[in-house]
C-alpha cells in the first residue's frame, strides 16, 4: 500500500475520532464507565472472595450448584411462576395502558396512577398484605366470603380460596409485574405517531386489525423493555416466594440463594452459581430486547402532532370502566385496606373489631420512634436524589449504547445490566467489601446506599430509557444537528422532551425502588443510615404486623403523592405542543 | 377527566395530612423510665471499672448488633445510658442476616457494631478463630479474668467458644385461646401427635433459623427421633417463614396451635390483646442469645462497658424483665427439662431433620 494511501487512511481516521470525541460523547462514555463500574468493582471483589482460596482459582461453588438437592423442580417452579405471571402481566397492563391512552374510557390520573399503585409497597409488606386477605382460614376476604356463603346456608370453615398455591403465588407475582409492563407501555404509545393508528382506522381497518397491526408493532420496544424488566424483576423477587411459597412448598432458585446464604458456613459459591442460572433466562430476555430495538423498524417521532383523538368505545366504555375498575379495586385497594385495617388492629384478626381500632402503630411505630421517622425522611431524599441522578445518566447512556459501534454498545450495556440480576444480598456485600473499608470508608454511610441503590436499579431505569431513545426517531436530532445546535444541546433540547414520558417512567421507577429496598438495605443501613427498609424488616422480624403496616401505609401515601406529582408534570408538558415549548417550530 | 385527576391528588394530600394530624394530636412522648440498677455484685470489677466508664463516657456511644426485640432492647439501652451516661444505637435482625452483615463488615476492615448479642450458633467459634471477636475475659472487661470464668458465672452457660450467655428464651407450644381451651391445650410433644390436632397445627420452617435446629434435634432425641418430625410435619396444617409470621397467624385464628413460641414474640401480641397463650413442654431449649465485643470495635470502652453492665444483676434485671425470657444467673426459672444444646453437635443432624420436615 502506498504511503500517500495509508496517510489517507490515518486521516479519516483522525477525522472520524475527533467527530466523535466531543464533549457530550466524553461524557457521555464517562457516565457509562462510572456506572458500569459502580456494579463491576463490587461484584468483582466479592467474586474474588468467593473464587480464588489462597490465590488459587475455586470454582467448586460453581460446581456444587448441581448437587443442590431438586434443582431441576427449583427452575421448574421458577419459570412457571416468572414466565406464567410475566405473560397475565403483559396482557393485563398492555390493556390497561391501551385503555388509558387510546380511548374514552380512560379515567384520567386515576387509571393513570392506581395501576402503579402496588409497586409502592414493599413487596414484603405485599405479600403480607394478600396473606391477611387470602390466607384460608383467617384471610379477610375468606372470611366475608364464609359469611356470604353461610346465608345460603354453605358451612365452610376455610378458604374457599387459598394463597398458599401455584394461583396464589402467581397472582402477587403479576400485582408487582403489572405496573411495569403498564408504565413503559403507557410511554411506548405516548411516543408513537397517533397518526398511523387513524390513518388504518380511516382505511377501513378495524379496532383489532389497527391494533395488531399498527399499535402492536409500534410498541415493541416497550413491550420488550417491560418483557427484560419483569424477567428481571420476578427473577430477582425473594420475599414473595419466602412468604407465601414456605407455605406453599413451592421454591424458587431466588429464595433458595436466600436460604444458602443463612446457612452456616454460608455457601457463598452455590448462591452465584444459583444467580448464574437466573442471569441466563435474564440474558435471553436482554437478547431479545436488544434484537427488538436495534431492529428499528417501529414507528418513531417524527416532529408532528402527536394528539391522539380517544377511540369512543360507545356501550362498551362503561363496561370497560368497570373492568379496569375491578382491577384497581382488587389489587390496590383491597392490599390496601389490608395494611390499613392490621395497623390500626393492633394484630392480624379477621374479626375486625370496628369500636377498639386506634392509631397506636402510627404513634408508637413511626411519630414518637425517632429512627422510624429518620428513615423515612431519609429514604424520601435518597430516592429523590437517586432517581433524578440515575434517570439523566440513563438517557445519557442509552443515548451513547444506541449511537455508538454495535459491539462496544453492547459491552457497555451488558456491563451496565447484568451485575444487578445476581443476588442483591451478594452484590451488598459486594458493597461492604469494595467501599466499606479503606480506602473509601463508605460503611454506614448515605452514600454507599445511594451508590448500591444506582448499581442495583439503575438497569431498570436504562431499559426505560432504551425504549424512549428507541423511539426518538433521526428526523429530529439530525435536523438540530444541521441547524448548527451541538450534541449536549441536541440532548438537552430534543432528546430529552421527545423522551419525557418514558423518562418520567423510568424516574418513577427508580425512586419506588430506592424508597422500597429490603436487601441491599438490610446489609448496608443501620442506626447512621437508617432507611425505611431496613426498619421494616426490623418491625417485622419483631411480629409487629401493625406497625409494618403502619410504616407501609405512610410510605404509599408519600411515595404515592411523589409519583403522582411526576406524572402531573408530565401529563401537562404532553398537553403542551412541541412549537410552544421550543419557543419556534422544530425543523421539520 | 379533570375532576378525576384533581380528586386523585387531593384524596392523598388529605389522608396524609389528616393521619399526620390525628397521630400528632394523640402522640404523647412516653419515656422509659428505667428502675435504678442494683450494684453489681455478680462480677467484682475493681478500680478498673472507674477508669473504664471515664474512657466509655468519652466515646459517648456504641453500636450494637443483636435478635431481641426493639421494645426489649430500647429498655436495656435507657437504663444503660440512665446508670452510665453512654448512648447506644442497634441494628435489629435474625442472627443468621447480623452474622452475614457482621462477617461482611470486618473482612472490608470497618465493622460497624462495637459488640454482638445474638444468638448462639457454630458461627461463634468461626469468628473466634478468624479474630473478629473476644470474649469478655480477653476484651478486658472489669471482673472477667483473662481465660478464665468468673466464680460468680453460672459455668453450665458458657459456650463452646466461652462466650458468655446473657439471655435464655425457653421455647414453647403456643395456643389460641378461642379455639383451644387451656385444659385441652398440649403440654408435651407427644401431645401434638392426638389425631384431634390434625391441620390444626402450624410450625416454622427449620431452614429459617439455627435455632430451630438445636430446638428439633433435643425434642426429637427425647420423642422417638426423626419419625417423630415425620409425624409431626404430617399433622401441620403448614410451614411458615419465621416465628413473627407464625405468631401473627395463630392471633388470627388460622391455626389452633403453633410451634416453636418464643416468648418475646409472644408477649408483644399478648400485651395488645391477641387470645395467645404457651405451655412449656418437659423438653426444651431456645434461642440463647451470647455477648461478644468485635476485635477492632470503634468504640472499644464503651463495648466493654455495656459487656460488663450486661453481665451484672441491673443489666440482667434489663434484658430478662419480659415474661419467659430467663437469667441465666437465675436458670432455676427455665423449665425443668430445658436442655442446652451443643449446635456443634446439632447441626451435624440438620440434614435429616429437614428432610424429616420435607423442606430438603
Amino acid at each position: 500500500m502506498s504511503d500517500t494511501a495509508l496517510g489517507a487512511r490515518a486521516r479519516r481516521r483522525r477525522r472520524i475520532l475527533r467527530r466523535r470525541l466531543t464533549p457530550f460523547n466524553v461524557v457521555s462514555a464517562a457516565v457509562a464507565l462510572f456506572i458500569a463500574a459502580l456494579a463491576i468493582y463490587p461484584l468483582g471483589t466479592v467474586l474474588v472472595r468467593i473464587f480464588f482460596t489462597d490465590g488459587q482459582l475455586d470454582l467448586s461453588g460453581l460446581r456444587r450448584t448441581l448437587d443442590v438437592p431438586g434443582l431441576g423442580t427449583l427452575i421448574k417452579n421458577t419459570l412457571i411462576v416468572v414466565v406464567g405471571s410475566s405473560a397475565i402481566a403483559l396482557v393485563i397492563g398492555g390493556a390497561l395502558a391501551w385503555v388509558n391512552e387510546r380511548t374514552d374510557a380512560r379515567m384520567g390520573l386515576l387509571s393513570e396512577s392506581l395501576p402503579l399503585v402496588p409497586f409502592l409497597i414493599p413487596p414484603i409488606a405485599g405479600a403480607t398484605a394478600w396473606v391477611l386477605l387470602l390466607s384460608p382460614g383467617a384471610g379477610f376476604v375468606n372470611y366475608w366470603l364464609r359469611e356470604v356463603l353461610g346465608w345460603f346456608g354453605i358451612e365452610q370453615f376455610d378458604g374457599p380460596l387459598n394463597i398458599y398455591s401455584f394461583p396464589g403465588l402467581l397472582l402477587v407475582y403479576t400485582v408487582y409485574q403489572v405496573p411495569y409492563a403498564f408504565m413503559l407501555i403507557t410511554a411506548g404509545l405516548r411516543n408513537i405517531d397517533p397518526a398511523l393508528e387513524e390513518a388504518s382506522r380511516v382505511s377501513g381497518a378495524g379496532l383489532l386489525r389497527t391494533l395488531r397491526r399498527v399499535t402492536l408493532p409500534a410498541v415493541m420496544p416497550s413491550i420488550a423493555g417491560a418483557v427484560l424488566l419483569m424477567a428481571w424483576s420476578g427473577f430477582g423477587l425473594v420475599s414473595i416466594p419466602l412468604v407465601i411459597g414456605t407455605g406453599a412448598n413451592i421454591h424458587v432458585l431466588s429464595e433458595q440463594i436466600v436460604r444458602v446464604l443463612a446457612d452456616f458456613p454460608p455457601d457463598e459459591g452455590v448462591a452465584i452459581g444459583l444467580s448464574a442460572i437466573m442471569i441466563a433466562f435474564v440474558a435471553a430476555a436482554w437478547l431479545a430486547q436488544v434484537l427488538v430495538v436495534r431492529r428499528g423498524r417501529f414507528a418513531t417521532i417524527a416532529g408532528k402532532g402527536q394528539r391522539a383523538t380517544p377511540i369512543r368505545l360507545g356501550a362498551w366504555r362503561w363496561p370497560v370502566r368497570g373492568l379496569v375498575l375491578l382491577y384497581m379495586g382488587v389489587t390496590t385497594v383491597l392490599p390496601l385496606f389490608a395494611l390499613v385495617i392490621v395497623s390500626l388492629e393492633g394484630f392480624w384478626t379477621p374479626q375486625i373489631p370496628w369500636g377498639d381500632l386506634s392509631l397506636d402503630a402510627y404513634r408508637d411505630g413511626v411519630f414518637n420512634e425517632p429512627i422510624a421517622r429518620k428513615a423515612l425522611i431519609d429514604s424520601l431524599e435518597l430516592g429523590l436524589v437517586v432517581a433524578t441522578v440515575g434517570v439523566l445518566a440513563a438517557a445519557i447512556v442509552s443515548l451513547f449504547v444506541v449511537r455508538t459501534t454495535p459491539r462496544l454498545g453492547r459491552v457497555v450495556d451488558g456491563s451496565i445490566k447484568f451485575p444487578a440480576t445476581l443476588s442483591h444480598i451478594v452484590l451488598a456485600v459486594g458493597f461492604v467489601l469494595a467501599l466499606g473499608g479503606e480506602p473509601f470508608n463508605l460503611a454506614g454511610t448515605i452514600l454507599i446506599l445511594m451508590l448500591a441503590y444506582l448499581a442495583l436499579y439503575f438497569p431498570q431505569t436504562a431499559v426505560a430509557a432504551d425504549g424512549a431513545v428507541g423511539q426518538v426517531g433521526r428526523e429530529l436530532p439530525e435536523a438540530s444537528r444541521v441547524a448548527g445546535a451541538g450534541e449536549a444541546r441536541t440532548f438537552g433540547r430534543i432528546y430529552l422532551p421527545l423522551m419525557a414520558s418514558g423518562v418520567a417512567a423510568g424516574w418513577a421507577l427508580l425512586f419506588v425502588r430506592c424508597v422500597g429496598d429490603l436487601t441491599a438495605s438490610s446489609i448496608l443501613a443501620g442506626p447512621a443510615n437508617p432507611v425505611v427498609g431496613w426498619k421494616i424488616l426490623q418491625v417485622y422480624n419483631d411480629g409487629l404486623f401493625s406497625e409494618m403496616a403502619a410504616l407501609c401505609v405512610l410510605l404509599v401515601l408519600i411515595s404515592g403523592t411523589v409519583v403522582v406529582t411526576v406524572l402531573t408534570f408530565t401529563r401537562q408538558r404532553r398537553r403542551m405542543p412541541l412549537i410552544s415549548r421550543r419557543g419556534a417550530a422544530p425543523p421539520a | 377527566m379533570k375532576v378525576f385527576r384533581h380528586k386523585a391528588l387531593v384524596v392523598l394530600c388529605v389522608l396524609t395530612a389528616t393521619l399526620g394530624l390525628a397521630v400528632g394530636a394523640t402522640a404523647a412522648v412516653g419515656k422509659q423510665t428505667a428502675k435504678a440498677p442494683k450494684q453489681p455484685t455478680l462480677l467484682r470489677p475493681g478500680p478498673a471499672l472507674t477508669a473504664l466508664a471515664a474512657r466509655a463516657r468519652a466515646e459517648g456511644t456504641l453500636n450494637f448488633y443483636t435478635v431481641p426485640p426493639d421494645a426489649s432492647v430500647r429498655r436495656v439501652v435507657d437504663a444503660f445510658t440512665k446508670r452510665w451516661g453512654v448512648r447506644a444505637t442497634w441494628t435489629r435482625f435474625g442472627t443468621a442476616a447480623l452474622q452475614d452483615r457482621f462477617g461482611a463488615e470486618v473482612s472490608a476492615g470497618n465493622p460497624r457494631a462495637d459488640l454482638i448479642l445474638i444468638s448462639n450458633s457454630p458461627w461463634f467459634g468461626d469468628a473466634v478463630q478468624k479474630g473478629w471477636i473476644i470474649g469478655p475475659g480477653a476484651a478486658g472487661v472489669p471482673g472477667w479474668p483473662v481465660n478464665k470464668v468468673p466464680a460468680l458465672y453460672p459455668r453450665k452457660f458458657l459456650t463452646n467458644s466461652r462466650s458468655a450467655v446473657v439471655q435464655l428464651q425457653p421455647s414453647g407450644i403456643m395456643y389460641n385461646k378461642s379455639q383451644v381451651s387451656d385444659a385441652e391445650a398440649p403440654k408435651t410433644w407427644q401431645d401434638l401427635l392426638d389425631p384431634k390436632w390434625r391441620g390444626r397445627i402450624i410450625l416454622t420452617d427449620p431452614t429459617s433459623s439455627p435455632a430451630f435446629v438445636d430446638l428439633w434435634w433435643a425434642v426429637s432425641r427425647r420423642n422417638g427421633g426423626t419419625s417423630y418430625l415425620e409425624r409431626l410435619r404430617a399433622q401441620a396444617r403448614r410451614l411458615y417463614p419465621g416465628v413473627a409470621p407464625l405468631t401473627q397467624a395463630l392471633a388470627s385464628g388460622e391455626a389452633a396451635i403453633a410451634v416453636p413460641g418464643v416468648p418475646s414474640i409472644l408477649q408483644p401480641l399478648v400485651d395488645r390483646g391477641a387470645p395467645l397463650a404457651m405451655n412449656m413442654p418437659g423438653v426444651t431449649t431456645g434461642p440463647e442469645a451470647v455477648i461478644r465485643i468485635t476485635k477492632d470495635a470503634r468504640n472499644p470502652n464503651a463495648a466493654r462497658l455495656f459487656a460488663y453492665w450486661l453481665l451484672t444483676p441491673g443489666g440482667q434485671a434489663a434484658l430478662n424483665a419480659d415474661p419467659g425470657s430467663v437469667s441465666p444467673w437465675d436458670a432455676k426459672k427455665a423449665p425443668a427439662g430445658y436442655t442446652r444444646v451443643d449446635a456443634n453437635v446439632s447441626q451435624r443432624q440438620r440434614d435429616a431433620i429437614f428432610t424429616a420436615f420435607g423442606v430438603r
